[in-house]
């Protein structure tokens, strides 16, 4: 489980080398721009600290280092204590550490704020995507093993072999033609109807939002759904056509093992054969595989908000990679890769609980 | 005047439609066949066997790897694995009711219950993700419908009676957690939990070692006598066989080429095979000599041999063991039947020339 | 049945190959005479034998030599230059020096709205671009990755562990997002450069299964017999390891050409990948999302209906791959 901090500060180091090292850096966008001088250019690199060296720039973006002070003593926080430690006892409030990206290059303001707005609304895309993902791949997986040969098997086979090679953004593409523009029977893009409320303050997660959401409630949860049932099919069909294949070969695998020949020899029922004896060791690698398969619900996103128009964190980035805004762009990758490897120590976690042979060391 | 019409066919006398008629007779399959079909042809793994039991007695059935011993006792219990698999024929009379005639539901209640099988591996054969105790008491909450906590009394009980220290901590044990001898013992326990009436053993000791071996078999006598069931042994150690059973069938090719007491056929076996297998066994008078084996191999299941299985690697085979196949024939006045012509009176002389070699070999075994 | 079965006369009949029993009963009840011979085969022809056999394999390779075919044969045939435009004036459309062409205001697949260029010149010629991307970055990135993963299992200790590090940290960010990044601030749109992208950020898988095949055969019992037996070290990883870690390395490889096109698709799509002026399968889709409005379907249809017959293909074929290459296959 230590084994994780390791990890997470390569991932920082990495992400933090991987951005400024490219070159062009920061002040790229000004290269091509006339209009920028540079002395202003100059300014622009001493204000983002730019023209320090690599550990330093590094340490202050991590929050380790204090970038109110100069020279030795950089480790140490105002009050006089590591800057590492939170702020409130004593540390810096500078830094990822401290959940500070910066502020962003295009509009001024802090990233951590435009991101936390952001948060939520790709919680609930990914969120809903990851529950239907969760159901769909087990039941189709599960349903395709035990009736094996039989025509479902062969129709969920087929539809996974077809579904699993279609680009997500294209299936995207795919729907809307279907659904949108012959059919109808969704709306083509965003997360609320902008027809609801004229106003500009009107958007997911403004007090607006939220005071029409109290009165018409049944309204607003329609709308939220009928913007949700696209994407999140976008975001999902090709995950589970492809876990559903391994949740069938794993419980394929499992029905096949000794210990399910003794259980039958035993009388036990065959359906509890299946959804107790095998089922159990079926899930063991299927855990696994699930949890390493949790970044590509993130990829996916970006390529279904971008399609959807889903003002999310995948959009943000997406528009952040476009304007060359390297604090967005550094601060998602962060939280992601945060994301990322809590997701797979939590299946760590899981798997360790239900195998009894593994004990966590 | 042809051999088959001198010597009476057991077999077809004692085919009657319908549950044997001898009380004391608790399971007799007739003229089970079970084929597998692969992509390359059709597998007859089992081809026509018979034998019977009477209550509390025992079985051994012997052979090569292959020869369909397992394949018959997965049968009885409708354990085979229908896609590729297929019980072509027969009747398995047990209790009055034929088992290949019934449907899942009805044979699960056989399962366990009046009928227990132990196998081979018990590495494998136990749920890594379960307790042993819960594996145990949950075909006897199954079969007799107890609750939780008698259930897991019983499957206590159980574990002592297969001689497992400390049954109640190891109660709560997972299989990983103990050695290949302790989850035999558990598979054993787990089988005469619910008191069957007859146990099948396919292979318990193949896979343990020796000194473990021994010690399991002794087990596995001593509670079919205790508990007065049946047993059906499965293995290809012929040692094992001599001395657990009181009869053994002894299968090749997916028949059964001999059968009797244990003693009469592996004193003075009748068929060739038997008496091959016996003579490759090495013993000490056969010092500094090439070990004797059966030459030839076990024959290409797609490829069978048209009269006799056992033809080709037969030394004492002529032009007749080409052309027919010899059904399980006993001479007047002995109990052992064997699935070839020498046993045909006529074809005595031939018999007594290896009748003599191999007395010699057997005493060395079993003595 | 492990082996072929050559029947024939010994001396100077032509040897007859038999696949099942079955048909050299048959052949042995025509021909009595026959001498019948065994033969092993090795690992690779066994495996070509069950490819061969293996309905998927069959129905992937199909789609994916046609799509191969079309990519490398299909602009040299077209009448139109993917990027000629029509010109008012003449009322056709002006190509660079081709020969004039046969049906000019035909279009298979329509037209995009804008520059008005021919969808299906633009699919074929994007399906070479796409495929030869998705090819190179893989074998690069395969020939990186069994480096890398060879190095840290067979030397293991520090490098070990820092290499796989180093793989855990990389596969914890989400790729795409970097090659994002990286592809527009480097990539200059430049396909050369993107390829090298693509292939920078997917070696990581292949250094992890090559690691833990090599891990795994340190420790298996066939390796310490062929040492007991005298075998040279060089010769136990040349003649035994390599064969058993191709096969997966096989496998994951022809998926990972999938992957690549796939993702070369969207980023090219988003307008950060390959500069327009060479097509790809992905920058021939810029743009035809807005189309959508005006109600044009078939320029966001096609290029995209070409990626994934491209891609079910090479799934299929890894499919089957990986089937006919699995040691524990029978016949």
């Amino acid at each position: 489980m230590l084994g994780a901090i390791p990890t997470l500060f390569i991932c920082s180091l990495l992400i933090y080398a991987i951005l400024l090292a490219a070159p062009g850096g920061p002040s790229a966008r000004f290269a091509q721009n006339p209009k920028v001088t540079p002395e202003a250019r100059q300014a622009f690199i001493h204000r983002w600290g730019l023209d320090q060296p690599f550990y330093v720039q590094y340490c202050r973006w991590l929050g380790a280092c204090n970038p109110n002070r100069d020279g030795a003593a950089t480790f140490l926080s105002d009050d006089g204590w590591p800057n590492l430690l939170p702020g409130f006892i004593g540390g810096g409030d500078n830094g990822v550490l401290h959940l500070d990206f910066g502020d962003s290059v295009t509009t001024g303001s802090p990233v951590s704020d435009a991101i936390g707005q952001r948060i939520p609304r790709t919680a609930i895309l990914a969120g809903s995507a990851l529950v239907i993902w969760l159901i769909l791949a087990l039941v189709t997986g599960m349903v395709a093993a035990v009736k094996r040969y039989s025509k479902i098997d062969t129709a969920i086979t087929v539809f996974n072999y077809i579904g699993y090679s279609f680009p997500t953004f294209w299936l995207g593409l795919l729907l809307i033609i279907i659904f949108v523009m012959q059919l109808g029977w969704f709306p083509a893009g965003g997360m609320w109807d902008v027809r609801l409320d004229d106003k500009p303050s009107f958007y997911f997660g403004s007090a607006e939002y939220w005071s029409f959401f109290q009165q018409h409630p049944l309204a607003i949860l329609k709308d939220l759904g009928s913007h949700l049932v696209l994407p999140v099919i976008t975001l999902v069909a090709v995950s589970v056509a492809g876990d559903s294949r391994f949740v069938r070969a794993s419980m394929i695998d499992a029905l096949r093992e000794d210990y399910v020949r003794t259980a039958r020899a035993k009388g036990v029922p065959e359906r509890r054969v299946i959804y107790r004896h095998a089922l159990r060791n079926a899930m063991l690698p299927v855990v696994t595989n699930m949890g390493l398969e949790l970044p590509f619900l993130f990829t996916g996103a970006i390529a279904t908000e971008t399609i959807f128009s889903w003002p999310g964190m995948g959009r943000y980035f997406y528009e952040a990679v476009g304007a060359y805004d390297y604090p967005v762009l550094m601060g998602i990758l962060v939280i992601t890769a945060v994301f990322v490897i809590g997701a797979n120590l939590l299946a760590d976690i899981i798997y360790a609980i239900v195998d009894p042979r593994i004990s966590y060391g | 005047m042809k051999i088959k019409e001198m010597v009476p066919k057991l077999e077809a006398a004692d085919r009657s439609v319908g549950p044997p008629t001898d009380p004391d007779v608790l399971i007799d399959v007739r003229g089970l066949r079970t084929y597998f079909h692969v992509m390359d042809g059709t597998v007859k793994a089992v081809d026509g066997v018979d034998f019977s039991l009477k209550r509390g007695q025992t079985l051994g059935l012997v052979g090569e790897s292959g020869c369909g011993k397992s394949v018959t006792a997965l049968s009885i219990l409708q354990l085979i694995d229908i896609p590729p698999g297929e019980i072509a024929g027969g009747e398995i009379w047990f209790d009055g009711r034929d088992l290949l005639k019934m449907t899942t539901d009805q044979i699960r209640h056989v399962r366990g219950a009046d009928i227990a099988m132990i196998f081979q591996e018990p590495m494998t054969s136990l749920n890594p993700v379960f307790t042993i105790g819960d594996q145990i008491s949950e075909a006897i909450i199954l079969h007799q419908h107890v609750n939780k906590k008698e259930a897991m009394s019983r499957a206590i009980e159980a574990l002592a009676a297969v001689g497992i220290p400390d049954p109640a901590r190891r109660v709560k044990q997972y299989p990983h957690e103990m050695s290949g001898g302790i989850r035999q013992r558990v598979m054993i326990a787990m089988a005469i939990s619910c008191n069957p009436k007859l146990l099948i053993a396919d292979e318990p000791t193949t896979a343990l070692d020796v000194t473990i071996q021994a010690q399991i078999l002794e087990l596995i006598k001593e509670l079919q006598v205790r508990t007065g069931a049946a047993l059906l042994l499965i293995t290809h150690d012929l040692a094992v066989v001599a001395e657990t059973v009181q009869n053994v069938a002894v299968m090749y090719a997916g028949r059964i080429v001999e059968t009797g007491p244990v003693e009469d056929v592996l004193l003075s076996p009748k068929h060739p095979y038997t008496q091959g297998l016996l003579n490759s066994i090495p013993a000490l008078h056969k010092r500094g000599r090439e070990l004797d084996v059966i030459r030839g191999v076990v024959p290409n299941p797609f490829r069978m041999p048209p009269g006799c299985k056992f033809e080709p690697r037969c030394p004492y085979a002529w032009e007749h063991c080409r052309e027919a196949e010899p059904d399980l024939l006993v001479p007047p006045g002995t109990h052992d039947k064997a699935r070839c012509f020498l046993q045909a009176p006529e074809n005595a002389t031939r018999r007594q020339a290896f009748d003599q070699a191999t007395v010699a070999t057997v005493r060395g075994v079993i003595g | 049945m492990d082996e072929l079965t050559r029947a024939g006369r010994s001396a100077s009949q032509d040897a007859v190959i038999v696949e099942s029993p079955a048909a050299l009963e048959e052949l042995l009840t025509e021909h009595p005479d026959y001498d019948v011979q065994l033969e092993s085969l090795n690992q690779w022809q066994l495996a070509w034998r069950r490819f061969r056999k293996h309905r998927m394999a069959i129905i992937g390779s199909v789609l994916f030599v046609t799509m191969l075919l079309l990519g490398t044969i299909g602009p040299l045939i077209l009448p139109y230059d993917p990027n000629s435009v029509p010109d008012p004036g003449a009322g056709n459309y002006v190509n660079a020096g081709r020969p004039p062409m046969l049906f000019p205001s035909f279009h298979l697949f329509g037209e995009t709205v804008g520059l008005q260029r021919d969808v299906f010149t633009l699919v074929i010629n994007g399906i070479r671009l796409s495929l030869l991307i998705g090819v190179l970055a893989t074998t690069i990135a395969t020939l990186v990755g069994t480096l890398v993963g060879g190095v840290a299992g067979y030397f293991g200790g520090f490098l070990d562990t820092f290499l796989m590090r180093v793989v855990d940290a990389m596969l914890s960010l989400p790729l795409l997002f970097l090659i994002l990044v990286f592809s527009r601030f480097l990539g200059a749109g430049s396909w050369v450069t993107v390829m090298m992208i693509f292939a920078l950020f997917g070696w990581m898988g292949i250094a992890r299964l090559v690691r833990s095949v090599i891990l795994s055969m340190r420790e298996a019992d066939w390796v310490d017999a062929a040492r007991a037996v005298g075998v040279s070290d060089v010769r136990i990883i040349y003649r035994h390891l390599m064969p058993n870690a191709l096969s997966p390395i096989i496998v994951s490889a022809s998926l990972s050409v999938a992957g690549v096109i796939i993702s070369e698709a969207f980023v090219s799509f988003l307008g950060y990948g390959i500069d327009p002026a060479t097509p790809t399968l992905g920058n021939v889709l810029s743009g035809a999302q807005d189309a959508l409005q005006q109600g044009n379907w078939w320029w966001a249809f096609f290029p995209g209906a070409a990626i994934v017959v491209i891609v079910m293909g090479i799934n299929f074929m890894g499919d089957g791959l990986q089937d006919a290459l699995d040691p524990r296959a029978k016949i």
